[in-house]
């Protein structure tokens, strides 16, 4: 396999491995504040860690996951003008990758210089139990350098370059999940 | 630094042409954001756009999204959904026009236990409008319950999108889940009534006798008796949060259990769907939530270049009638989301209303369900209404044509509705009442 190749997969499987990230994230929210709930109505004992866990995890979770659904290509456009100029549809989709994956870029790059400044100013979360930020943080610089990554590699539809995924299978969400 | 309308007027017009590009509504944000803190703070101002993102991100209230999410994907990946459906059928009785009833009330039921009206348009257009039509009931009328019923969704609690509200309004998400129960029934019965005052003045809108086997006593109650784990999670969601036992995140995370026991009992739960659930919820969450963390350093660029201090001055110096003003800006959003995604035009709107309602001295809770109302029925205004893509998706045989047909009636009962809840506030703010 090319040394680009490989990084690609290897790319694709750090993706895999922050979507489980990602869902092990979200099950344990549900377990903390069904934890804080119990324990706060029946036992009488609110837990102080629960509210402050609850608020990383979710930081976590959402960076862990920007990666998959930008690989997906799921996020939520407007495609007005594409609809009713299907003649524009591809160099619109062409800019909107070129767009993405800069702006991703530099947002992970402004992302990594706080983090710099986290971590050489040693700074905590202002919680009951305080944690370093950058472990939160952290997944923020990751989130939008890995969805700029994917975003550059949209733009080469060559089989080495295709994303693929070995947890999920590869299609946008249904219609029976949304918010709308 | 330029006068604040040559910002907000240049800033808007270029978001609105990013996001019709079809790029995702996150990056046009992101552009405006970067861009905008370049011009006016340099790249001193890096660290704040970074540190409102992790802000945002780490705002616990905005956790319930994942969870309500997470509630409506077990419910319809496990199937349990249609023991819903079943039973609702059997309840229904025996009169002229059933199937019209059985739609709203089962769009009204699914409005309780998912927040997406995309979920119930789509659901209601595979399974029961087939056998809407092979019963011989109109096709538009069909079609139009089911799209009002659909509509009923994001306002019936659980709702992502008053969560969506309430986080960037800065109103209290527990009295916007509550209030929007109010609405939400009462446009329930609106669509009812006007069903029966169609097929008074047109009878043949509805079979005379529908070919409907001899439902039992005994069947009526193990229906009956079929719907109490919903009833559970209703329960568990609205519930925990009118007795003041749980926070709105909370109950959505105990929501998600009594999900998790429905589809126990039902003996539908397994791994795969658990899998398939949770990762889906994680998914479509971190797309919500990106735009939402975007979204929110957007509003704190907006204050940043007085732009909102201006609207407050202009909007307290025109002296004009509220009536007009709250007429203004209902009409605005109805108007532009027959054309632009919703979503992106709440997350446009939102923080230039919010300095406005203040000034107006409008009821926070009131004037935010009534937004949510309207945003939430540009959903099946034509022509891009998105659960009318999703009925059509579902049912490929009904033309887009009829389906845009049937959608007008549902639009003016809703904003009949809408125009109600303005002349009597209390059918918003009686409920969130009883929490303070």
């Amino acid at each position: 396999m090319r040394p680009l190749s490989l990084f690609f997969r290897a790319h694709d499987v750090l993706t895999d491995t922050t979507y489980i990230i990602g869902v092990f994230g979200l099950a344990s929210m549900v377990i903390i504040y069904c934890a804080e709930v119990v324990t706060r109505y029946f036992l009488n004992s609110a837990l102080d860690w629960a509210n402050d866990a609850f608020s990383n995890i979710l930081c976590i979770t959402i960076f862990a996951m920007v990666p998959h659904v930008t690989r997906i290509g799921s996020h939520i456009e407007i495609n007005l003008i594409p609809e009713l100029l299907p003649s524009v549809r591809r160099p619109l989709a062409t800019m909107g990758s070129i767009v993405g994956a800069f702006v991703c870029g530099f947002a992970a790059w402004m992302s990594l210089q706080e983090n710099v400044r986290q971590v050489a100013l040693g700074i905590q979360t202002a919680q009951n139990h305080p944690l370093p930020v950058i472990w939160m943080s952290g997944f923020i610089t990751y989130g939008f350098a890995s969805s700029a990554l994917y975003f550059l590699r949209s733009l080469f539809p060559y089989p080495a370059v295709l994303p693929v995924s070995f947890v999920t299978q590869m299609a946008a969400p249904s219609p029976s999940s949304g918010i709308e | 630094m330029a006068d604040w309308w040559v910002v907000l007027s240049s800033g808007l017009t270029l978001l609105v042409a990013l996001f019709l590009t079809g790029m995702p509504i996150f990056i046009g944000f992101l552009v405006i954001i970067i861009g905008g803190v370049l011009f006016m703070m340099g790249s001193a101002g890096f660290g704040m756009v970074v540190n409102s993102m992790y802000d945002t991100a780490t705002t616990a209230s905005l956790g319930s999204i994942p969870l309500f999410i997470l509630l409506g994907e077990i419910l319809f990946r496990s199937g349990c959904v249609q023991v819903l459906m079943d039973s609702i059928d059997k309840l229904v009785g025996r009169i002229r026009g059933r199937q019209y009833v059985l739609s709203i009330a089962l769009a009204t039921v699914l409005g309780a236990l998912s927040g997406s009206s995309m979920a119930v348009g789509a659901m209601m257009g595979r399974s029961l409008l087939p056998a809407m039509l092979e019963k011989k009931y109109d096709l538009r009328l069909s079609v139009g319950t089911i799209l009002g019923g659909a509509c009923l969704a994001p306002i019936i609690p659980p709702s992502i999108l008053a969560i969506i509200i309430g986080t960037l309004a800065d109103v209290s998400i527990a009295s916007l889940l509550i209030g929007g129960v109010g609405p939400g029934l009462l446009l329930a019965a609106l669509y009812v009534i006007a069903c029966f005052v169609k097929i008074r003045l047109d009878p043949t809108l509805a079979p005379e006798t529908e070919a409907l086997g001899k439902v039992s006593a005994g069947e009526k109650w193990r229906a009956a008796f079929g719907l109490l784990p919903f009833s559970l999670i209703i329960f568990m969601v609205v519930g925990l949060i009118m007795l003041g036992i749980a926070t709105p995140s909370e109950s959505a995370a105990t929501g998600v259990v009594g999900g998790l026991l429905t589809a126990a009992y039902y003996r539908k739960l397994n791994l795969r769907m658990l899998y398939a659930s949770f990762g889906e919820a994680a998914a479509l969450s971190a797309v919500i939530l990106l735009i939402l963390v975007s979204a929110v350093m957007f509003t704190q660029l907006l204050a940043f270049t007085g732009a909102i201090s201006a609207v407050i001055h202009i909007v307290t110096s025109l002296d004009a009638n509220i009536w007009l003003m709250l007429f203004l800006m209902m009409f605005l959003p109805f108007v532009l989301c027959m054309f632009i995604d919703q979503i992106g035009l709440m997350l446009i709107l939102i923080p230039i209303y919010v300095p406005m309602i203040r000034v107006l001295d409008f009821d926070p809770v009131w004037f935010w369900v009534l937004f949510l109302i309207n945003i939430t029925l540009g959903a099946i205004t034509p022509p891009f209404g998105y659960v009318m893509f999703a009925l059509k998706a579902a049912a490929a045989n009904v033309s887009i044509k009829e389906i845009f047909a049937a959608s007008w009636l549902f639009v003016g009962l809703t904003l009949l509705g809408m125009l109600l809840i303005v002349l009597f506030p209390p059918i918003v703010t009686y409920l969130p009442g009883l929490l303070r």
